[in-house]
């Protein structure tokens, strides 16, 4: 399991930009990125090396970052990868609240980012099934 | 029929001030029997009933506001047992409750016969179809003019607000003469019409009578053309009456005010002393011819001017011309009263929302709406898009139960809404409701 750094964005022209640069700025690399927008704002989820210390950064520059668990799981890349372990989350009634993919693959695996309700049962149940996890 | 009370309506001057002090001297002493709380300010003003000789002599005594009727919510200021009332109205209050207003069968009388004095003003008789599309309930727009218009012996079209489709229908198939709402609504009607294309050759409307919100002149000038119509500007508020307390004439040129029953007065915004005709103050109010509520003094926070001049219609009572502005911050949407302060308390009653708020005001297609940023609290935010959204969901339920107004939530980020040493600006207001 790792964490997550979650930040709310208004919604306005740049402000992603302006989130991005403050990021580079420190030197923080970004391993995987999504935005989640409705009609008037945005959340900003971004998995970084440090996220604790990312969060710090952000929050003293004013913006409203929070940190949050998801699993950080290692899937192979090729048909039916993804759809194998949603299989063990329905068949054990977990709820996925969001996925999304980081920006590299390595050795035919993926690495996916899976926002579930209760992520030490999870993670749990992906190990039991012989999946790494991050 | 040109006037509905002749005797009144063009009284000499004279003879009306006689009036006014008779009636003035009968109400203070009512209110200093009757009402502790009045008592208590008359007496820490040192004034006795007995000072109280002429209408002029109504500046001895103190100011009420609805700070007044807050303190003794709901019912602490009337001067009768409760058991004498017959009605009771409401409007939006500062802070939480509502001011609640009552009147005796009596003051229901007085009310109605003003009202149906305004109508005559606006150029209607017993013979017109007068569609009330004022809201029915709490709210005195809806009652009053429909007591009113049934005074007068006209046939009432009781339709409320809203269900605009037929509303027009009604208007139409009963050859409504007169139409009665606010004046944003007045040209709602006319959008819609044009948008459903149905021509305004179609009604059988001569007038409306519109009032409960501000509304410029360019504003009367485009309700005109769009229904083809005249429009006469209505005056009033629940403290007082209700509408009803002025209206204008075929002039339009200034609202005659019902000055028998309501005594009118401009005071200075800073001294709080009276000013002379033609200058501008805030207006107050005496009501000088009510049992349950006689307020005196009543401070209205519109701002505006009087005139004594001869008006063309005949007519001696003393006009109040068109509001020009609030000494507070209350805005009007839609025909109800909001206070920032009600939206704070709101936002303030769900748990982790932040205080800094700002609330924007506009009117798209004649029709307005309401906008409050928030600032987005580290408490309140998460991951999850359905989090924030339910935080917005129930500030926007408890708004509509509170207010009984829709209004957008928008979170914006922490730190970006003005803040300022002291009185922050909380509204922006982009209609042009003043001229």
């Amino acid at each position: 399991m790792i964490k997550q750094v979650s930040i709310f964005l208004e919604n306005r022209a740049g402000r992603v930009a302006e989130i991005t640069e403050m990021l580079a700025g420190m030197g923080i690399n970004l391993d995987a990125i999504s935005i989640a927008d409705t009609e008037s704002y945005g959340i900003l989820r971004i998995i970084v090396e440090n996220p604790e210390q990312t969060c710090d950064f952000l929050r003293k520059r004013g913006v409203t970052a929070t940190l949050t668990d998801v699993l950080d799981v290692n899937v192979r890349h090729e048909p039916g990868g993804l759809a194998r372990i949603l299989k063990i989350f329905a068949d054990n009634s977990i709820t996925i609240e969001y996925i999304y993919t980081s920006m590299s693959t390595k050795d035919g695996y993926a690495s996916i980012i899976i926002r579930v309700e209760h992520p030490e049962e999870a993670e749990e149940l992906l190990r039991a099934a012989g999946y790494t996890l991050g | 029929m040109k006037y509905y009370n002749e005797a009144i309506e063009t009284m000499p001057r004279d003879a009306m001030r006689a009036l006014q002090s008779e009636r003035l001297r009968n109400t203070v002493e009512r209110m200093y029997a009757y009402v502790a709380p009045y008592r208590r300010l008359m007496d820490e003003a040192g004034v006795k009933p007995s000072d109280i000789r002429t209408i002029d002599d109504i500046t001895k005594l103190p100011f009420l506001s609805s700070e007044n009727l807050r303190e003794n919510y709901p019912l602490g200021m009337i001067a009768v047992p409760r058991e004498k009332t017959t009605r009771i109205h409401a409007s939006s209050g500062t802070t939480g409750k509502p001011k609640v207003v009552a009147y005796t069968q009596h003051d229901v009388d007085v009310w109605s016969e003003c009202v149906a004095r305004c109508i005559v003003s606006a150029g209607a008789g017993e013979n017109d179809v007068i569609q009330v599309a004022y809201g029915y309930g709490l709210f005195t727009g809806g009652l009053g003019l429909h007591y009113g218009a049934e005074n007068l012996g006209a046939t009432v079209i009781p339709t409320s607000s809203g269900n605009t489709l037929r509303q027009i229908e009604m208007m139409i198939d009963l050859g409504s003469t007169y139409l009665c709402c606010t004046p944003s609504y007045a040209l709602y009607i006319a959008d819609t019409m044009e948008k459903n294309n149905i021509p305004v050759e179609l009604l059988s409307l001569k007038g409306g009578i519109f009032g409960a919100e501000p509304w410029t002149e360019e504003m009367r000038r485009e309700i005109e053309k769009c229904l083809n119509i005249k429009a006469y500007d209505i005056y009033g508020i629940a403290e007082i009456t209700g509408p009803g307390v002025a209206c204008d004439c075929e002039c339009q040129n200034g609202m005659h005010v019902n000055e028998d029953n309501f005594y009118i007065e401009i005071i200075d915004l800073v001294t709080g002393e009276p000013l002379p005709d033609g200058e501008r103050g805030e207006v107050v109010f005496s009501c000088i011819n009510k049992e349950a509520l006689p307020l005196l003094r009543y401070r209205t926070h519109d701002i505006s001017y009087i005139t004594r001049e001869k008006c063309e219609c005949g007519r001696t009572l003393v006009r109040l011309m068109k509001p020009s502005g609030r000494t507070d911050d209350m805005i009007i949407v839609r025909g109800i009263n909001v206070f920032p302060s009600q939206i704070e308390s709101v936002l303030l009653s769900v748990k982790g929302v932040s205080p800094h708020y700002l609330i924007i005001v506009d009117r798209h297609d004649n029709h307005d709406t309401i906008e409050v940023k928030v600032e987005v609290s580290p408490e309140i935010f998460s991951d999850k898009i359905r989090g924030l959204q339910s935080y917005a969901e129930e500030i926007q339920r408890k708004m509509d139960s509170v207010l009984q107004i829709s209004a957008k939530i928008t979170f914006v980020e922490p730190g970006t809404l003005p803040r300022s040493e002291g009185k922050a600006k909380r509204v922006i207001d982009n209609r042009k409701l003043y001229t």
